[in-house]
C-alpha cells in the first residue's frame, strides 16, 4: 500500500487532523493529473515505498556534509538534513531571527494554495521561520542547504516561512543536494515569502540533486508596496522535479524578475510553473526561462500572467526559449496571458529549436572540435540567465558549475555532490 | 450587390449605415417550415434519417454517434461561461416545406429567394457574373445550388451532402468521419448523430476549380439548432477556394450551431477555406445570440499539400472553434489566419491546432483578437511536433487589442515539441490602441471613432489580405460596423 495513504488511513479517526480532507492524497494526484501541466508522471513519483518520518525523528548531521558550498563569500548557513533543521544560535548580529516550530503549534497560520502545498501541509512536522528585521541591509547571503541523506527510501517535507521587514535588503540561497544517491527520495518543500514595503530580496533556488529524487517545490511570494524581488530558478540537475512559483502583487509599484534555466539529461523530468498575479497598479514583472534538454529528458514550462481589472498600468513580460539536443528529448511549453484590463503592456514569446548550424560551422572551420563548439554555444544560450545573477561571487561560481555540467565533467569532491567546492578550489 | 461592393473608403455611407444598423441580418422569413417535435432520442435520429431517405450505413453511423454522445459530457475546459445546453429543448430538423424538388429558380419559394436577396447572396441567375457557385443552407436543408452544370463539366462535385449521399455514396462513405470522428468530442458526436445537411465538394485530380465555391448558412426557425456538415475532398494536384458565411435572426433565446467541417487534401493539392461568421451575437445586455460550437479540421494527407484557413469572427454569443491542420504528408503546409472581434457580452475561445506528422512540414498562425465592451476573447492553440517529423517549422503570432477597460484578452498557446530538428516560435502581445496614433488622426480631422476603425483595419490587414476579394470588402465593412459604438 502507498505509505501516504497508509498514513492517512491511520489518522482518519481524528476529525481535526485533515479538516475533513481525508481524501487529500487522491485529490492531490487527481488535481495534478488533470492540470496536465507537467511531463512528470506523478503517480510514478509516488510509487516507491518511501518512509515517512511521522514521529519527527531527527536525522543526524554528519560533519562532512556541512560545508560552505560556494567559496569566496561568507554566508550564514542553515543546514537541513532531510527534514531536520540545524540552526545557528545567531545570524547577522541578530538582524535575522530564525526559529523552528512544530507545525501543529505554528503561530502564524499555515496556508495552502495549490494541491502540492496541501499535500505538504498534511505531512510536514516542523516549520522553519525566518524573519529579517526591517531596514536591515544584509551584505552576505543566507544559505539554506537542503541535504538528502538516508539509508532507506525516504519522503521529506519541509515548510518554510520567510518574512522580510520593510526596507530590508537580503539574499537567500536554497541549495538542494543529495548525499546518498543510491536511495530514492521524495522531497517536498513549500516556502511562503512575505515582502513588506520597500523590501528587496534576491532568492536563489539551486537544484543539484541525484536522478533518484522526486522534488515537489512550491514558492509563494506576496509583495507589498515598492518591493523589488528577484527569483532565480537554477536546475543544474534535478531528477524528477516540479517547481511552482506563485507571485502576488498585493500593492502598487513593485517589480519582480524571474530568471531560470534547466539543464536536463538522462531520464530527467523537469517542470517549472509560474503564476504571476497582478492585483495592483504600476507593477512590473519579467520572466525568462531557458531549457537545454539532452538524452531522454523531458521539460515542461507553464507560465501564467494574470492581470486583474484593478491592475492598471501593468507591464508583464514572459519569455521561454528551449533547445532540444537529442532526438529523445521532449519539451512542452504553455505560456499564457489572461488580461482583464486595457491599460497594460504584456507580451510573451516562446521558441523551441536547436543550436545555430551556421555558428557551429563557423567555429568548426576555425578548428574548434564539434563537441566543444556545441557546449560553448549552449553555455552562451543559458549565459544570459547566469549573467542576470546579481551577486557576483555566485555568478562566477555558476559559470563554472554550468560549464562542468555541460561538459559532464565529474568535478565532485564526493561522488554524489555536484557543487564540488574543494576539488574545484584546488584547480 | 453593387451596394455591397462599394469602396470601403466611402466612409459617409458606412457611418450612416453603421449607426442605423445594429445587426442587419436580424429578420426572420415567414415560410412554411416543417419542424419535428423538440427532443433528442434514438427515434429522432431514425426519423431524421428516414426523412432524408438515407441508406442503412449512414443510419448506423448516426446511431453509433448518438450512443457515443450518451457517454459524453459537455466540455467545460474552454475559457467561456456556457450554461448547460438542454439537448431536449431543441428541434433537430426544420426544413422549408418541399413542393417537389425545384428544377429552376422559378420553382424556388419566392420568399426564400427574397430572404437571400436581402442577405445579398448571389443566388439568382444574374449572379453568374459574380463568378460564384452557391449552396445556401437554411436551417437544415440545402435550398439551391447554382452553377452545378458548369462545375460538372470539369468533374467538380458541389452539392448538398444529402444529394451526395444519394448520388455519390462511395465517395461520401469513404471520407465521412475520416477527419473528424464522431468520437472526437461532445459536439462532434451530437452533429454526427443529427446532422441534417451541409455541403459536399469533390475536386478531381488535376482540376483547378475555376470559381470560388460558397455556402451560406442561416438559422431561421425558432427553437431549432443548425447542425450542418461540410466535407471537402481535393484530389491530387487540384485547387479549390471555399467561402462560408453565416447569419441568424435576432431572438431572445440562444440558438445552437454545432457544425463539422472536414477537409481532405491529397498529393500536391491546395484548399483555401475562408469564413466570415456573423451569427446574431445577442443584444447589448448579452441576451440571446448563437452558440457557435464548431469542429473544423483538415487532413493534409498528401505530400506537398496545402490547407489554409482564414476566418473573420464577429458574431455569436459564444464561439468555440479551433480550425486545425493535421499535416500528415511530407512537405505539407498549414496556415491559419484569424481576426476575432468580440463586444458587449460576447465570448470567444478560438484558435487552431497544427499537428506536424510528416517531414519538412510548415505551419503559420496569425491570430488577431479585438475585444471591446464586457467581452472575453481568448486565443487557444496547439503546435505539436511528433518524434518522427524532422525539420518542421512553425511560426505563431497572436496579438490582442483591447478597446475597453472591462473586456478580457487571453492567450493559451501549447507547444509540444518531440523532435530536436523542429523550429517553433511563438510571439504574443497585448495592448490597447496607441494614443499617439489616435492623436495623429484627430489632428488631421478624423474623429476618434473613425480613427479607431482605421487603426483596427490596419491591425487586421494581415489577415484580411488573405481573404478572397469579394469577402475582403464585406469583412472590412463588417469589422467597421461591429466596432461602431464600442469605443471608449
Amino acid at each position: 500500500m502507498n505509505p501516504f495513504q497508509q498514513f492517512i488511513d491511520l489518522h482518519k479517526a481524528n476529525p481535526d487532523f485533515f479538516e475533513g480532507k481525508a481524501d487529500i492524497f487522491e485529490d492531490f494526484l487527481k488535481a495534478v493529473r488533470n492540470l496536465r501541466r507537467f511531463a512528470n508522471d506523478l503517480a510514478e513519483m509516488m510509487k516507491p515505498d518511501y518512509g515517512v518520518n511521522l514521529n519527527g525523528v531527527k536525522s543526524p548531521r554528519q560533519p562532512a556534509l556541512v560545508r560552505r558550498d560556494i567559496p569566496d563569500y561568507s554566508s550564514a548557513i542553515i543546514t537541513c538534513v532531510n527534514d531536520t533543521y540545524y540552526v545557528p544560535a545567531s545570524l547577522f548580529d541578530g538582524k535575522v531571527k530564525v526559529a523552528v516550530y512544530d507545525a501543529d503549534t505554528f503561530p502564524f497560520g499555515l496556508n495552502a494554495y495549490h494541491s502540492l502545498s496541501h499535500f505538504n501541509r498534511v505531512f510536514s512536522q516542523k516549520v522553519l521561520h525566518i524573519s529579517i528585521e526591517g531596514g536591515a541591509k544584509l551584505e552576505h547571503p543566507l544559505q539554506i542547504n537542503n541535504i538528502l541523506s538516508a539509508a532507506v527510501d525516504l519522503a521529506t517535507f519541509r515548510r518554510i516561512f520567510i518574512e522580510v521587514g520593510g526596507g530590508a535588503e537580503a539574499k537567500i540561497i536554497f541549495n538542494d543536494t543529495t548525499a546518498d544517491a543510491d536511495h530514492r527520495y521524495l522531497s517536498s518543500q513549500f516556502v511562503d515569502v512575505f515582502l513588506n514595503d520597500d523590501a528587496h530580496l534576491e532568492l536563489y533556488d539551486i537544484t543539484d540533486t541525484s536522478d533518484n529524487v522526486a522534488r515537489l517545490n512550491e514558492l509563494k511570494v506576496k509583495l507589498k508596496r515598492r518591493c523589488d524581488f528577484n527569483l532565480y530558478s537554477l536546475s543544474l540537475s534535478a531528477g524528477n522535479s516540479i517547481n511552482i512559483y506563485d507571485l502576488d502583487f498585493e500593492s502598487d509599484n513593485s517589480e519582480a524578475r524571474i530568471n531560470g534555466f534547466v539543464i536536463g539529461d538522462g531520464n530527467q523530468r523537469i517542470g517549472n510553473s509560474t503564476f504571476v498575479n497582478h492585483l495592483s497598479r504600476h507593477c512590473r514583472s519579467n520572466q525568462n526561462f531557458k531549457y537545454v534538454l539532452d538524452e531522454k529528458s523531458h521539460g515542461t514550462f507553464y507560465g501564467e500572467i494574470f492581470v486583474w481589472e484593478v491592475a492598471r498600468f501593468t507591464e508583464a513580460y514572459q519569455s521561454n526559449k528551449n533547445i532540444l539536443v537529442s532526438r529523445d528529448a521532449r519539451m512542452l511549453s504553455e505560456p499564457q496571458l489572461l488580461i482583464y484590463n486595457d491599460d497594460v503592456k504584456c507580451s510573451h514569446g516562446a521558441s523551441t529549436g536547436q543550436l545555430d548550424e551556421s555558428a557551429l560551422f563557423y567555429m568548426r572551420q576555425r578548428g574548434i572540435p564539434e563537441n566543444v563548439a556545441r557546449t560553448m554555444l549552449t553555455q552562451a544560450f543559458v549565459g544570459d540567465v547566469v549573467d542576470a545573477v546579481k551577486y557576483q561571487p555566485l555568478r562566477d561560481r555558476l559559470r563554472l558549475l554550468v560549464e562542468n555540467r555541460l561538459y559532464k565533467r565529474s568535478s565532485r569532491p564526493c561522488d554524489n555532490c555536484r557543487m564540488g567546492c574543494d576539488t574545484l578550489n584546488r584547480k | 450587390m453593387n451596394n455591397e461592393r462599394r469602396n470601403i473608403n466611402d466612409s459617409d455611407d458606412i457611418i450612416k449605415e453603421a449607426t442605423n444598423s445594429d445587426y442587419k441580418y436580424g429578420f426572420t422569413t415567414d415560410i412554411d417550415t416543417e419542424v419535428i417535435p423538440r427532443g433528442l432520442n434514438e427515434e429522432v435520429v431514425r426519423l431524421i434519417s428516414a426523412k432524408k431517405g438515407e441508406p442503412e450505413w449512414l443510419l448506423d453511423f448516426r446511431l453509433k454517434a448518438y450512443r457515443h454522445l450518451l457517454t459524453l459530457k459537455q466540455p467545460k475546459w474552454a475559457h467561456i461561461k456556457i450554461p448547460d445546453i438542454d439537448l431536449q429543448a431543441i428541434s433537430y430538423y426544420a426544413a422549408p416545406v418541399k413542393k417537389e424538388g425545384p428544377k429552376s429558380l422559378d420553382e424556388v419559394d419566392p420568399q426564400i429567394l427574397a430572404t437571400f436577396n436581402r442577405l445579398g447572396i448571389p443566388l439568382e441567375e444574374q449572379k453568374v457574373l459574380s463568378g460564384m457557385a452557391v449552396d445556401a443552407v437554411m436551417d437544415s436543408v440545402s435550398v439551391k445550388t447554382t452553377h452545378r452544370e458548369k462545375l460538372a463539366e470539369l468533374g467538380v462535385i458541389f452539392c448538398s451532402i444529402s444529394e451526395a449521399v444519394k448520388d455519390y455514396p462511395d465517395l461520401v462513405r469513404r471520407y465521412l468521419g475520416s477527419v473528424v470522428s464522431y468520437r472526437d468530442n461532445f459536439y462532434a458526436a451530437l452533429n454526427s448523430a443529427v446532422f441534417s445537411d451541409g455541403s459536399f465538394v469533390y475536386i478531381p485530380k488535376g482540376v483547378c476549380c475555376p470559381m470560388e465555391l460558397s455556402t451560406y448558412f442561416r438559422i431561421n426557425a425558432q427553437g431549432t439548432g443548425q447542425f450542418e456538415r461540410t466535407l471537402i475532398v481535393a484530389d491530387d494536384d487540384s485547387y479549390v477556394s471555399y467561402l462560408e458565411g453565416c447569419t441568424a435572426p435576432m431572438r431572445d433565446e440562444n440558438q445552437l450551431h454545432a457544425a463539422i467541417v472536414e477537409i481532405v487534401v491529397e498529393d500536391r493539392a491546395e484548399v483555401k477555406y475562408s469564413t466570415v461568421q456573423n451569427w446574431w451575437a445577442g443584444d447589448a445586455e448579452g441576451r440571446g445570440g448563437v452558440y457557435n460550437l464548431v469542429t473544423k479540421r483538415g487532413l493534409c494527407r498528401g505530400e506537398s499539400s496545402k490547407l489554409s484557413w482564414t476566418q473573420v469572427e464577429t458574431g455569436s454569443a459564444i464561439t468555440w472553434k479551433y480550425p486545425s491542420c493535421v499535416l500528415a504528408g511530407d512537405n505539407s503546409v498549414g496556415e491559419f489566419y484569424s481576426v476575432a472581434v468580440t463586444r458587449n457580452y460576447q465570448q470567444a475561445d478560438t484558435g487552431t491546432k497544427m499537428i506536424h506528422i510528416g517531414r519538412n512540414t510548415r505551419s503559420t498562425i496569425v491570430s488577431k483578437g479585438i475585444s471591446a465592451g464586457h467581452s472575453e476573447n481568448s486565443y487557444r492553440g496547439l503546435v505539436m511536433i511528433v518524434p518522427k517529423a524532422d525539420n518542421c517549422r512553425n511560426y505563431t503570432q497572436c496579438d490582442s487589442l483591447l478597446l475597453s477597460s472591462t473586456c478580457g484578452a487571453h492567450t493559451f498557446p501549447v507547444m509540444e515539441i518531440d523532435n530536436p530538428t523542429a523550429i517553433v516560435e511563438h510571439e504574443a502581445t497585448t495592448s490597447k490602441i496607441n494614443e499617439d496614433q489616435i492623436f495623429y488622426c484627430n489632428q488631421r480631422g478624423i474623429p476618434t471613432e473613425e480613427a479607431v476603425g482605421l487603426i483596427v483595419n490596419g491591425y487586421a490587414k494581415e489577415v484580411m489580405n488573405k481573404l478572397p476579394m469579394e469577402f475582403a470588402v464585406e469583412a472590412q465593412r463588417l469589422l467597421q460596423i461591429t466596432l461602431e459604438g464600442s469605443v471608449g
